[in-house]
């Protein structure tokens, strides 16, 4: 699988719950077309939080990666 | 005895306790699961404007009581408690009230339905005689809100996941959830898979419920069942009697085995998994699941 092009990083490390995944949400909603967004997010609860909203909001999850005591989550809209 | 304390006893085998203060009682009520109807709580507030002190106190176990109430008017009060469809909790060496968290209903990790197996419970159990004070509590999930390991019997919601390709598009978002990391994807014929340690796996609902695919499944679903927890003076964490009881009538079936090698061979006072101590965990086990 070709890697996937990123248009746009956000760093929500150290913002906590919910705060986080509304930074994440709002970020999509600004993705336009097949644009990917990657958002690093610290592990554990955090990245538990924003799976849980991208699930229910329906974005598309293209690939996670654990980065040290951050994950890397590339979303598409 | 005399007819003085033969009373205190009838009276905490009610739910209702002696305070320090003489001649005043708590009166405390039964919450099965912790659920009470808005117009039960009206009538609670009203008991205890009326022969408490205005104010109620939230138990550890979900139960509400009202302190204060003087002698003289227990029985007014358990009379107005009981219109409303308020029974009383209990006290002493018997089966207490079930606690529950509020499980698959309304909770996105819940595993099962905990207030009927709660229900289902206090019909076969409450209030019945043990050797000491014996406290059951059913929780949906790995999360273990109400604590099933710190209880006589614990019941815990349990699933076993199971992964598909189907749509699974290679992410690896259940690699970074898996709060126990019991997750790892590997090459395979087919190009690559995502398998599960089942050693590892508390059976949780994490990777089922927010693979973004849908690839992680529930292969079987049932409880794990706690025998022997207990907090207070001497405390024990419960042990597992099986991970994976899959059908309710199984589930029963064991807990009924359990209580009754309690009643037969705990001592008095002797709390459940102080008995299994004694015993010997591993003859306990194979007295209540037969031999392997």
């Amino acid at each position: 699988m070709a890697s996937p092009e990123i248009t746009k990083t956000l760093d929500v490390q150290g913002i906590s719950c919910p705060a986080n995944a509304m930074r994440v949400r709002a970020a999509i909603a600004e993705l336009k077309g097949d644009e990917l967004l990657e958002v690093l997010v610290d592990e554990g609860e955090a990245v538990l939080r924003v799976a849980r909203t991208l699930k229910d909001c329906g974005h598309r999850i293209v690939k996670v990666e654990n980065r040290g005591e951050g994950v890397s989550v590339i979303v598409g809209k | 005895m005399s007819e003085h304390e033969l009373d205190l006893a009838a009276l905490s085998k009610v739910g209702m306790m002696r305070q320090k203060q003489p001649d005043y009682y708590v009166m405390r009520l039964k919450a099965v699961a912790g659920d009470m109807t808005a117009s039960q709580l009206a009538c609670v507030a009203g008991v205890a404007e009326k022969y408490g002190k205005g104010f109620v106190h939230l138990s550890t176990r979900q139960g509400i009581e009202i302190h204060y109430v003087h002698r003289d008017n227990l029985e007014t009060a358990r009379l107005e408690l009981q219109s409303a469809g308020i029974e009383m909790g209990a006290c002493g060496p018997r089966v207490r009230v079930i606690v529950a968290c509020p499980g698959e209903e309304t909770c996105r990790w819940g595993n099962i339905d905990t207030k009927k197996i709660a229900r289902e419970l206090d019909r076969r159990y409450f209030k019945q005689e043990t050797p000491s004070k014996f406290k059951l509590a059913v929780t949906g999930c790995s999360n273990n809100c109400t604590k099933a390991n710190e209880n006589d019997i614990g019941v815990r919601g349990a699933i076993e996941p199971k992964w598909e390709a189907g749509e699974c598009n290679d992410c690896g978002l259940c690699v970074s959830l898996c709060p126990l990391s019991a997750i790892e994807r590997r090459d395979s014929d087919e190009g690559y898979c995502y398998a599960i340690d089942e050693k590892l796996c508390i059976n949780c609902s994490v990777c089922t419920s927010l693979c973004p695919s849908n690839s992680w499944v529930i292969g079987r679903k049932g409880y794990t069942l706690y025998i022997g927890g207990t907090m207070g003076r001497v405390p024990r964490f419960a042990s597992v009697l099986k991970k994976m009881v899959e059908s309710e009538e199984e589930l029963y079936r064991l807990i009924e085995k359990a209580i009754t090698l309690y009643r037969e061979k705990g001592r008095k006072k002797e709390r459940f998994g102080h008995m299994i101590d004694r015993i010997g965990l591993e003859a306990v086990k194979e007295e209540l699941r037969g031999k392997p």
